[in-house]
């Protein structure tokens, strides 16, 4: 499915992405809150981590309630907020690290693609970011 | 809690151990604002007149500003503080990279650090949880070397800034080092060093609130806007094109300033850099302009985040280096043993003039010759710094003004230093506004208080000293903001090179405070004229000390585009007036008790 294609050639390791994304969702700066994170060290390309939208996922048979579910029309996996439970199997079962989870919440962190118009896309002075399969 | 703060500052004491929380009110965070104003406040207060910079008493801080952790430009700066061990005055140094917005994600707007561990050791801050542990095993480690493996012992989550093998010998040229930023200039490496402080580790997951989120997007996108308009250039060379248009200008120290013009510019520039060297673009946290650079040795398997141009001057121009292979390796190893590049490669070029002049020989460097244009000789002064190798290693490490006490005789005229500390590659000579800036540089020879902003003018109209001191206020109060906020100077020439509305407009988006354009002027010009006062308690000198080395008040530009020009004393006294005058100073250059009163300063009258 479609999910966040990141372009670790272009990427100078700004993290801007992060600081869009947590204060997107939860109106605060704090990179432990992005759903999409970016890993930066001396003298390697930068890395990236965010949900890859699976159309086999882990998350979903991971997930005892069914609130994570595939969004057939939007090609994405959704979290149902109110069948979510908090157990985190989600987080320990993506592969990619790519769900996450804060202290202040009692939701998973993932990436639903800003509902078609990822903020971090838009935001990225680099355009290293974009939507691809 | 003030919005865009953490509402705590940490307090350190390495002999006992203890480790205590200070929640200061609204009136102390609109009064010191943050970064360098936390980090005069603290050191003033905390540092008794006449401490040893390496004494346990010493007091050693780092701070971030109110605009740490948001989208403003590099707003993951670093601002790190103490006296300095090299001038015995102040040593404030910032570096890039991300670590105190992690402070401030982790709940905390400075830290404190005193005292001396019986053993070495590192401070490590997961949120609320702060411990002292031993470092012992990374003790000797090189600066890359020692992140990393503290990062594999912690998680690659954590922040690190350590010190390198200089620091912990005590060499006082020496540096911070965070991943491959560098706090580079005044010895804040050596304090560390002499508290048995290898590394600080930071891991944070707090929130950053600001007051008003709407307006913060607004100013980093007209930011963002006019960065891409007008900053392609720094976006793609970083600053490693400006030796080029600064050695046009015929301001590129030379030969350790015997000219002002080098030769070989073009292969130690922008352009060779670029093409032949890149590896990748990198970025500080929080900026959209990404003017750092990993450059590749080409010659040998080496990669350095760097030169950048005070470096290309200082390892290029200065000791004649035609070969940028050196000044990159020169740039990699000075961040591996923790020393500043400006100091080390300055006073390398030192050592090569007074043993071209005989003024200094083999029996006083142990048997060796050092000279211009060898790129071997100069790694060899950079290892000898950084391991503080024999007694002429030692020597070095303390940078021209020891190096020339110690000769006696003339040395004095080929040391290249301003209250003990080296000048940037912006000439004193070309450009007044730097001769009277460098003079007043609480720091000396520093390029991160006076700007350089007369670059594009014809040596006609730069050879006046009319307006110079008004440029260096401004250009001072202009920096001591940025370095309070703290964020980018690069970044910031958006805005201009004085302080502007837009600072104000930042400070209350984040803040939620309704301070004016006066307003943040004050709060500049009270950071520096308490920089000034510890300048005058810790040397006992005020104009006294406004000097410039021999060189550039003695000896004219011997050729180029600025051939001719040089500041006479005549010419800096005119200056220096006008300047006391701007600051509210007498003519001794001691802030009067009413500048102190209009300044909020009165209990330090």
């Amino acid at each position: 499915m479609k999910h966040i294609v990141f372009d670790e050639k272009k990427c100078a390791g700004c993290n801007l992405c992060e600081l869009f994304c947590s204060s997107k969702w939860y109106d605060a700066f704090n990179p432990r809150k992005s759903r999409i994170r970016i890993k930066t060290e001396d003298y390697v390309a930068p890395k990236y981590n965010v949900c890859l939208q699976c159309d086999d996922a882990p998350c979903v048979d991971a997930c005892p309630t069914d609130a994570l579910v595939i969004d057939q029309d939007l090609e994405r996996v959704v979290l149902i907020e109110d069948k979510c439970i908090g157990c985190r199997l989600c987080v320990k079962a993506c592969p990619y690290d790519g769900i996450y989870w804060h202290k202040d919440y009692k939701l998973p962190l993932k990436c639903n693609l800003c509902e078609g118009e990822p903020e971090c896309i838009k935001i990225c002075p680099k355009n290293a970011l974009s939507v691809g399969d | 809690m003030v919005y865009g703060y953490a509402g705590k500052i940490l307090h350190i004491d390495l002999t006992t151990g203890k480790i205590e929380v200070e929640t200061p009110n609204e009136e102390f965070y609109r009064k010191w604002l943050g970064g360098n104003g936390f980090v005069i406040k603290y050191l003033y207060d905390g540092l008794k007149k006449g401490t040893d910079p390496l004494d346990p008493e010493a007091v050693s801080v780092f701070a971030s500003g109110p605009l740490s952790g948001t989208l403003a430009h590099g707003a993951g700066r670093t601002h790190f503080g103490a006296k300095s061990p090299q001038t015995g005055l102040l040593a404030d140094s910032s570096a890039g990279g991300g670590f105190a917005a992690m402070l401030k994600y982790a709940g905390y707007d400075a830290v404190v650090i005193k005292g001396k561990a019986a053993s070495p050791v590192m401070i490590v801050i997961n949120n609320d949880k702060v411990e002292i542990r031993d470092a012992q095993r990374f003790w000797g480690l090189l600066t890359i070397e020692t992140q990393h493996r503290i990062k594999k012992e912690l998680t690659h989550e954590y922040k690190v800034a350590c010190i390198g093998p200089a620091g912990e010998k005590l060499v006082p040229m020496t540096s911070i080092i965070t991943d491959t930023r560098v706090a580079g200039r005044s010895g804040n490496g050596a304090v560390w060093g002499s508290k048995n402080l290898k590394a600080i580790a930071i891991y944070g997951d707090k929130d950053v609130k600001v007051a008003d989120m709407g307006k913060v997007k607004a100013l980093y996108g007209e930011f963002a806007q006019k960065a891409k308009e007008t900053l392609a250039g720094l976006s793609k060379y970083g600053t490693t094109a400006l030796p080029a248009s600064i050695n046009a200008f015929g301001g590129m120290g030379t030969r350790n300033m015997q000219f002002e013009t080098f030769e070989h510019v073009d292969k130690i520039g922008g352009e060779t850099l670029n093409t032949q060297h890149l590896i990748r673009h990198r970025s500080c946290f929080s900026c959209c302009i990404h003017c750092a650079k990993d450059f590749k040795v080409n010659k040998w398997d080496a990669v350095s985040e760097g030169p950048e141009y005070e470096t290309q001057y200082s390892f290029g121009s200065m000791p004649a280096i035609a070969d940028v292979d050196y000044v990159i390796a020169a740039d990699r190893l000075s961040d591996e043993y923790g020393i500043d590049t400006i100091s080390a490669g300055v006073t390398a070029s030192m050592v090569m003039e007074l043993m071209e002049r005989g003024l200094l020989t083999e029996k006083d460097t142990g048997g060796k010759i050092y000279k211009f244009e060898n790129g071997e000789d100069l790694l060899e002064l950079v290892r000898i710094i950084g391991e503080k190798r024999g007694e002429f290693g030692e020597l070095i490490g303390k940078g021209t003004r020891a190096l020339a006490e110690k000769l006696g005789g003339d040395a004095y005229k080929y040391a290249f230093h301003v209250k003990g500390l080296e000048p940037a590659g912006h000439s004193p000579r070309a450009q007044k506004t730097m001769s009277v800036g460098y003079a007043t540089s609480p720091r000396g020879g520093s390029h991160h208080d006076a700007r350089p902003i007369e670059y594009g003018l014809p040596p006609e109209k730069r050879n006046t000293t009319e307006g110079r001191a008004l440029n260096a206020f401004n250009t001072q109060n202009w920096t001591c903001l940025g370095d309070t906020l703290v964020v980018c100077h690069f970044a910031e020439k958006i805005y201009g090179t004085s302080v502007a509305q837009v600072h104000s407009d930042w400070i209350n988006a984040v803040t939620g405070w309704n301070t004016t354009l006066d307003e943040v002027k004050l709060m500049a010009e009270r950071i520096y004229n308490l920089e000034r006062l510890f300048t005058i308690r810790e040397s006992g000198k005020a104009r006294t000390g406004d000097t410039l080395p021999w060189r550039t008040m003695n000896e004219p530009i011997p050729s180029g585009t600025s051939k001719g020009m040089y500041t006479t004393q005549k010419e800096l006294d005119t200056m220096l007036d006008e300047y006391y005058d701007l600051r509210g100073w007498d003519r001794k250059g001691v802030p009067t008790k009413a500048t102190l009163k209009r300044l909020g300063l009165e209990e330090y009258s």
